[in-house]
């Protein structure tokens, strides 16, 4: 078995039984996943007036003028619109706070445990110990966003009027699920490994996060105030700059991944 | 098996270890010894290619350090300081990764075989977070031995265990030579280096005194019987003090301390001698040493020798 299976397949036995690691994933997915649907099949539901709220009235309009075609739809059906697709932007919160705890965890916990020192002992080179552990951390963290997208599509196709899905799960939704999605979990990864070698606990690690986390909730805000929407052409820019960005961070978090650095100054 | 020619490790400009020059011979235990701070973790790590050396060569198995590292990491195995094991992992689980590490052939069969040997077969399934200090200590045993390295690095493999646990880790010490494999035991306890090497190295940064522990002994203390006799008489001290061979003789009570060059050749004439003077013979022993005292010695010499260098630089 390659050395970088070996990590791997430790790593997630690990994160497995790492109950409260697992529950600090599943738990922000999950509040994203059932959000939209509270905001967009309840509220109107329980309160029929606050369709005619003046913000939300001014969002529908500013939302009509960006794309004419949605003005022939029932304005409910343009507030699911709107919300469903809102929510696809912050889904991208759920790669970056899994792979950033993950990275975190599997390297200070290391640190914690005093584990690296025998691990460097072997033959594993540290170039496959980070591939190891990048792996262990990207690969989940982009499955659960994926999983949870898969949830929320079927969820919306089952409450939500028939024009509201093709309308979400649109080249934006969906390249900002599978493109960028995975994008911005390497990046989180990579910042976890980078701050992991100066902090000496996971949660301090963990505060990088806020780096990642300010311009996606920036975007969502300017979205849903209406400065701008985003459209294919502004995802797949924000694809080549992440990408720039990944293989930067990458080579930062190699670079500090030395044997001999790990062991006496990361401690 | 193991050869260091000035090996020198500076951390930032300060001397951990300093000038080691020595040879580990092949199926020997080698006992590193000296207190808290001496450089014994600093040398494990730089013979287990985990920190480079900052001078001198080390040749480890016919492979050169800092030319042939993962050649070098294929052949030694380490317990480290703290155990470090994944505690959400079973027993099982941790030999596995480790075997699967070294690229062992057949995984299974070595993991068996050193959980049977270590006594852990029964709990393998179970999380190393719920194993005591003990079986941890067992379990790195096993870690560092599961791709039979041949050459085994330990440090402080008992440091910080119950006396009954201490007991069983020295006997599995014990019980690995004689299986061809080159042993070096880091300890700051005396008692455990006398017990388990064939030979030791004192050092405190510098290497201090490398010899077996009665050599050490012996060259430190000279030696010296006893001999209690039912009365101690003037005409009986002047008798002995009058031997050629007596070097040194000093009495207490009814001992006398009598130090001698070759006891086994000059006792025989002692005795008669004492015999002759009218002396009642009631015991004759060999003063021992503890290593403790070699230790000890050994040390504060050493801090006179650098008092004396700084005070010559002034
Ligand atoms: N990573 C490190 N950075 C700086 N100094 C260190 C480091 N590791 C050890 N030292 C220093 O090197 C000396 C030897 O330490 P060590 O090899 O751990 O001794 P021992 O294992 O005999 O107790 C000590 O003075 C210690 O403070
Ligand atoms: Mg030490």
């Amino acid at each position: 078995m390659s050395p970088v299976l070996v990590i791997l397949k430790k790593e997630w036995t690990d994160l497995r039984r790492h109950h409260l690691l697992m529950l600090s994933m599943l738990v922000p997915a999950l509040v994203f996943l059932v959000l939209p649907f509270v905001l967009a099949i309840l509220i109107p539901l329980l309160d029929p007036s606050s369709l005619n709220d003046r913000d939300v009235r001014r969002m529908l309009e500013l939302l009509g003028r960006a794309e004419p075609e949605l003005k022939r739809l029932d304005p409910l059906v343009v507030l699911h619109i709107y919300i469903f697709r809102q929510f696809v932007l912050m889904f991208l919160l759920v790669p970056i706070l899994g792979a950033l705890s993950i990275a975190t965890y599997s390297i200070v916990g290391e640190k914690q445990n005093r584990t690296l020192e025998p691990l460097l002992a072997t033959p594993i080179t540290t170039t496959e110990l980070l591939l190891g552990k990048s792996l262990a951390a990207a690969l989940p963290a982009t499955l659960l966003v994926w999983l949870t997208f898969g949830l929320y599509v079927l969820g919306i196709r089952a409450l939500s009027p028939p024009e509201v899905l093709p309308r979400v799960a649109n080249p934006v939704g969906l390249s900002l699920i599978f493109l960028i999605g995975p994008l911005v979990a390497v990046l989180s990864l990579g910042l976890g490994v980078i701050v992991s070698s100066r902090a000496k606990d996971p949660r301090t690690a963990q505060q990088v996060g806020v780096v990642l986390i300010l311009p996606i909730v920036a975007l969502f805000i300017m979205q849903m105030r209406g400065f701008f929407s985003l459209n294919v052409q502004w995802v797949f820019a924000s694809a080549i700059v992440l990408l720039g960005l990944d293989v930067i961070v990458l080579k930062i978090g190699a670079r500090l991944f030395e044997r001999e650095t790990i062991l006496t100054r990361w401690a | 098996m193991i050869a260091t020619k000035g090996l020198t490790k500076a951390y930032d400009g300060k001397v951990a270890v300093e000038a080691l020059t020595m040879e580990i011979r092949s199926g020997e235990i080698f006992g590193l010894l000296g207190p808290n701070g001496a450089g014994k973790t600093t040398i494990v790590r730089m013979l287990a290619a985990l920190v480079a050396p900052t001078g001198g060569e080390a040749v480890i198995g016919g492979y050169r350090l800092g030319e042939q590292d993962a050649a070098i990491r294929r052949i030694v195995g380490i317990v480290t300081e703290a155990p470090g094991l994944y505690e959400r992992l079973s027993a099982r689980e941790n030999l596995e990764v480790y075997a699967r590490l070294y690229g062992v052939t057949d995984v299974a069969r070595q993991v068996k075989k050193y959980l049977r040997l270590l006594d852990l077969w029964d709990r393998q399934d179970e999380p190393v977070g719920t194993f005591s200090k003990g079986m941890k200590q067992k379990l790195a045993l096993a870690r560092a031995l599961v791709h039979e390295p041949k050459v085994l690095l330990l440090d402080e493999p008992t440091s910080g265990l119950d006396p009954q646990m201490t007991r069983v880790v020295r006997e599995f010490i014990a019980d690995l030579r004689g299986q061809g494999r080159t042993i070096l035991l880091c300890t700051h306890n005396l008692d455990e280096a006398e017990r388990l090497c064939d030979r030791i190295l004192v050092l405190k940064t510098r290497p201090i005194a490398l010899d077996t522990p009665e050599a050490l002994r012996r060259r430190l203390f000279g030696r010296r019987v006893i001999v209690t006799l039912a009365e101690v008489t003037e005409r009986i001290l002047e008798r002995v003090r009058a031997l050629e061979f007596v070097r040194d003789l000093q009495h207490q009570g009814q001992q006398l301390h009598i130090a001698l060059a070759d006891p086994e050749r000059e006792n025989p004439h002692l005795v008669r001698a004492l015999v002759e003077a009218g002396a009642a013979i009631q015991s004759l022993a060999e003063e021992e040493h503890s290593l403790e005292e070699i230790y000890l010695r050994l040390i504060e010499e050493e801090a006179a020798a650098y008092q004396a260098e700084a005070a010559s630089a002034r």
